[in-house]
């Protein structure tokens, strides 16, 4: 695929990337082995959960031990922004929340916004190189929560 | 009444409280939001947040200057306070200023005490409260472009003019281990944080 001339479609690639990621990523039904098939070749720039996962191994063993920590793992993504680059690459935008029940009985909630770095093989085939995230509050659309003085 | 009649009284109530959703619900767990602190307070010592374990905390962050909100809150929080009864003392409302430099812990202890002299203020160094306030994913700015008169702003001695804090306005809710387990705004209904604090109090 040219992406230059079928722009559209790269970025629709690119986010179907991302939903195989977190469907990967859910549980108990995802396979955090897929995560391997849409991940850049070489080092990786992977920050996730205060973790720096700088290899395909890495990044698989940390997702296989977020799956098993959990009776059920759930995402919800709210907003997938993509964002081409100048070197052909894009910039995404993913802001989600995950809830996962423990073995107690309890429900853990986390929002976040995740910045990713995907690159683009010469055959159209996007790839992640690099994911960075920050925490939010769980009040969609409010960031930081309601101000006031 | 018989005694038939009043076991089939009995029965149905039963079915009606647990038809209206009034089983203690377990509250979700906010993972990453709030953290273990430790910093001077209204006390007249550290307090750490972990010192709190055997009660539920309710914890605010805005500065005694605050005219509208944090008032306001401190009300709502007073109410909740007072209608929890005997398991009030089982409950600790913790304030955090976002203006350390002029928020000293005696006047925290003073101001607090016009709400409910048990809440307890914290405070610190500008590094220790921006700690502690990211840890709770708070923002906070300052903003000269306000006139401000109040009777508080006569206490700015550090303050070069008079000035306002906009800043997150929410309540946390934190179970008897320290983790967020609500959020609220300053006209969350009380019935339902009531209910909250009650259901953890019965973890």
């Amino acid at each position: 695929m040219d992406c230059d001339a079928a722009r559209a479609a790269c970025d629709e690639a690119v986010e179907a990337l991302v939903r195989r990621w977190f469907d990967a990523l859910s549980g108990p039904a995802g396979e955090p082995s897929a995560l391997g098939a849409l991940l850049a070749a070489g080092p990786l720039e992977i920050s996730l959960d205060g973790n720096r996962l700088a290899d395909r191994a890495a990044l698989i063993a940390w997702a296989s031990a977020l799956r098993d920590r959990y009776a059920r793992i759930e995402f919800e993504l709210d907003e997938i922004e993509v964002e081409p680059q100048r070197d052909r690459s894009r910039r995404v935008r993913v802001e989600f929340d995950r809830r996962a029940l423990d073995r107690e009985g309890y429900t853990h909630l986390v929002r976040r916004e995740q910045t990713w770095r995907v690159e683009l093989e010469p055959g159209g085939t996007p790839v992640v190189r690099g994911i960075d995230e920050r925490q939010l509050l769980p009040f969609p659309g409010t960031g930081p929560g309601v101000l006031g003085f | 009444m018989s005694s038939r009649a009043c076991a089939l009284l009995a029965v149905s109530l039963l079915i009606a409280s647990a038809a209206a959703g009034r089983e203690p619900k377990s509250l979700p767990i906010y993972d990453g939001v709030g953290a273990e602190f430790s910093a001077p307070s209204s006390l007249g010592r550290e307090v750490r947040l972990s010192e709190f374990r055997d009660k539920v905390v309710l914890l605010y962050f805005g500065y005694t200057s605050c005219h509208a909100v944090c008032p306001a809150t401190l009300a709502h929080l007073r109410s909740l306070v007072g209608s929890l009864a005997a398991d009030s003392e089982r409950v600790q409302v913790l304030f955090v200023t976002v203006d350390p430099e002029n928020d000293s812990a005696d006047h925290l202890r003073e101001y607090l005490a016009r709400f409910d002299a048990r809440f307890v203020g914290v405070t610190g160094s500008r590094e220790q409260i921006e700690r502690i306030a990211g840890s709770f994913i708070v923002e906070h700015a300052r903003s000269h472009d306000v006139e401000v008169s109040n009777a508080y702003n006569a206490r700015k001695a550090a303050a070069d003019r008079s000035y306002i804090y906009t800043h997150s306005q929410q309540i946390y809710l934190l179970d008897k281990l320290g983790r967020t387990r609500a959020l609220y705004f300053t006209g969350s209904p009380l019935d339902e944080m009531q209910e909250d604090v009650t259901a953890l109090l019965s973890e």
